[in-house]
């Protein structure tokens, strides 16, 4: 072939590339000239072509984000700051009926997508929120949308008992979300919340939450029939029960769970709770687990300075085997008649008790 | 040889295998009745033969213990029980040492020159009622190792407290420079420091390693400087897997050897500062929450040689430094992941340029002006 023809040749495949599969790219704030650039992000992202990426300038954005196609939002950094704030506006946030009996009242909510919506790198903020009960405070939303967060910095998601950082609802596209390596802090609800009557697989990993306000779910499965999860390597300080397990199928393993009166509260047979630490139960009635099911494996966790270690709900027995208790009044505490698994106990003054059973 | 001439062998060998061999096993408590018993600890340690094994009932043992040779000390179950306790005895603690800087400690179980392994498990040393108070400048001490070797796992220290000198274990090298790990334990209640690791003497005479060890502050106030683990000079220290819940103004202090995997929450001021250990993985989250000190840090780091890297630092609170480099550190520090944050560097030495993963801070580098970089 002669150089012409080889090169007529490359030109016509070129002109084949659908001009749809060219990345688009804003930039919102102006810290990258070269490329288009918005002062909101949902000036961003409501333009025309739509985006792949938007790459958000340090700077606070009081606006409420929403988010119906694919797309990756991404907080960049500029000379020496590296901080992109969403904060809540002054005209307030718009509503979500969730369609199970919950309004949610969302930050940044990414709704009904096929294919991958991706957060990273930014502060959602909800200081200065003024939502009312029964609305829910919510500061990111994935409804029937499948995508990432990851280091993000959720915080203050609070004020009317409802807040939560991250809320989490399956649908027909059977999505499956990651949350992972971020930080859900001061919600006064729940960190992550997930009520899903339709499909949802969802990884929960490396994640930081704490809260000040003491009535609180780290992480709290609360419905979700068809809720795929897999819980791994979180670090939950403070709250009243660490990880509420109340629906679902899947493992929650490797979590460390500080100064919370109950760390896991297992109420479902389907999910496995393994390899978790929990330290410093709180005094009174402090439980490291809540074991209320006969079938799912609860092993070889540590539970190390609580009143009670696990609490057997006279249903649990030789699933719950393998587990390293110290110092506990009670290891075992509501323990029924039958066969219990092998455990390790270390400074139990109690031994184990049937507690009523 | 014949069978006979072979038995006479065998018998010949048999006895002169001393009788010091044997293992000399004695209990405390009357849970173990085919075990010489008796009804306190130091009794049993006292007894002759000296005892390499001694094993204690659940109970509680109202007795300061003191041990000079090796043998191990363990508290054994009894039906679902498990726990024995050694309590403070009536009157209180009275000073049963002086450590090698001077100074007069209060020690609940003290172990001092043993020319072997002390080994303690499974045990409760509860400080409750020590009256160990006023302005007399005396230590109170869970377990203390002075110039000996051994290991403590399964341990419970709490409560050593009352004159703000309560710590729940402390290691002392010395010349027979010991080994010590104190691993698996949880140690809580103390006021002044959790694990304290030191040698009066310009060289370590003293390895420590602290591991899987779990540290709370449980006074419902805030207490100045009560720090979790303290790494003094003359001590070398592998510190690794603890769990620090929050509620510290310091996490881990240590001049010499490594701090990895650690995890520590809620750290008020400082949650590690290395004075020349290396600082690798460790997870800290929210530090600086009580303190909107300008000087507060997750990580501070005095020297441009040991490793500060794969770290990750979540939240620094209401001052808001990841890492305070005390204008010393720079390129040694590097693959650490930040978020949030006021500042993610501070105090950065000149001339340097670091790389870390840094996500949601307010500036990248902070100013070099609080501790007046040159």
């Amino acid at each position: 072939m002669s150089r012409i023809k080889s090169l007529l040749f490359v030109l016509a495949l070129a002109t084949q590339v659908p001009l749809a599969s060219a990345t688009v790219t804003y930039q919102v704030g102006g810290c990258l000239p070269k490329l288009t650039s918005f002062t909101t992000i949902m000036g961003a992202v409501g333009a025309t072509p739509r985006p792949n990426v938007v790459k958000i300038c340090p700077g606070n954005y009081p606006e409420q984000v929403v988010i119906g196609f694919p797309v990756t939002l991404e907080g960049v950094s500029s000379g020496n700051s590296d901080q992109v704030v969403i904060t809540v506006p002054a005209n307030g946030l718009g509503l979500f009926n969730d369609g199970l009996g919950d309004f949610l009242d969302v930050q940044v909510g990414v709704f009904q997508t096929q294919g991958e919506v991706n957060i990273t790198n930014l502060t959602v903020d909800g200081t200065g929120n003024t939502v009312a009960s029964p609305n829910f405070m919510v500061g990111v939303l994935y409804f029937n949308a499948t995508g990432t967060v990851n280091h993000l910095n959720i915080v203050n998601q609070n004020g009317n008992g409802l807040g939560a950082a991250v809320w989490l609802m399956g649908g027909n596209f059977n999505p499956s979300v990651t949350v992972e390596d971020s930080n859900l802090q001061n919600f006064d609800n729940s960190g992550l919340i997930v009520k899903t009557d339709p499909e949802l697989t969802m990884t929960i990993k490396g994640n930081d939450l704490s809260s000040t306000y003491g009535n609180t779910y780290g992480i709290n499965l609360a419905f979700g029939i068809q809720l795929t999860t897999s819980i791994t390597d979180n670090l939950i300080t403070a709250g009243y029960e660490g990880i509420l397990i109340d629906a679902g199928s899947g493992s929650v393993s490797g979590n460390k769970i500080v100064n919370t009166p109950v760390g896991i509260d297992l109420e479902t047979d389907t999910v496995s709770v393994k390899s978790n630490t929990i330290y410093n139960t709180l005094g009174g009635y402090g439980i490291g687990i809540i074991a209320d099911s006969s079938i799912a494996p609860v092993t070889d966790n540590t539970v190390a300075q609580s009143p009670i270690g696990i609490y057997l709900d006279c249903v649990a027995g030789t699933n719950v085997h393998s587990n390293t208790i110290l110092d506990a009044v009670y290891a075992l505490y509501g323990v029924p008649s039958g066969a219990l698994g092998a455990n390790t106990y270390y400074n139990v003054t109690g031994g184990i008790n049937g507690g009523g059973c | 040889m014949s069978r006979i001439k072979t038995l006479l062998f065998v018998l010949a060998l048999a006895a002169q295998v001393p009788l010091a061999s044997a293992t000399v096993t004695y209990a405390v408590g009357t849970c173990e009745s085919k075990l010489p018993s008796f009804t306190t600890i130091q009794s049993a340690l006292d007894a002759t033969p000296s005892p390499n094994v001694v094993k204690v009932c659940p109970g509680t043992y109202p007795e300061q213990i003191k041990i000079t040779f090796p043998t191990t000390l363990e508290g054994i179950s009894d039906g679902n029980l498990t726990g024995a306790t050694i309590a403070v005895p009536s009157g209180g603690l009275v000073v049963n040492f002086t450590d090698d800087y001077g100074q007069s400690v209060a020690a609940q179980i003290l172990v001092q020159n043993a020319s072997g392994e002390v080994n303690l498990s499974n045990l409760t040393v509860d400080g409750t009622g020590n009256n160990v108070t006023g302005s007399a400048y005396i230590w109170v001490v869970g377990v203390y190792y002075a110039n000996s070797s051994g290991t403590m796992n399964h341990l419970t220290t709490q409560n050593q407290n009352g004159n703000g000198l309560g710590v729940g274990v402390r290691m002392e090298g010395g010349s027979a420079n010991p080994s010590v790990t104190l691993e698996d334990s949880n140690l809580q209640g103390f006021d002044d420091i959790g694990i304290r690791s030191e040698t009066n003497s310009p060289s370590s005479e003293l390895t420590a390693t602290i591991k899987g060890n779990y540290l709370t502050a449980t006074f419902p106030g805030f207490i100045a400087n009560l720090a979790a683990i303290a790494i003094e000079p003359g001590a070398t220290a592998s510190v690794t897997g603890n769990l620090i819940a929050p509620g510290f103004t310091y996490g881990i202090n240590i001049v010499d050897g490594t701090v990895s995997k650690n995890t520590a929450a809620g750290v008020g001021f400082r949650a590690i500062s290395s004075f020349g250990a290396s600082v690798t993985s460790n997870t800290i989250y929210n530090s600086g929450a009580v303190y909107a000190d300008p000087a507060a840090a997750a990580i501070w780091v005095r020297s441009s040689v040991a490793p500060v890297t794969g770290n990750i630092i979540t939240q620094s609170g209401n001052a808001g430094n990841a890492i305070d480099f005390d204008c010393t550190a720079g390129n040694n520090v590097h693959s650490n992941t930040i978020l949030g944050a006021a500042n993610a560097l501070l105090n950065v030495s000149t001339g340097t340029d670091p790389t870390n993963t840094i996500y949601s801070v307010g500036t990248l580098r902070g100013s070099q002006t609080l501790d007046e970089c040159p």
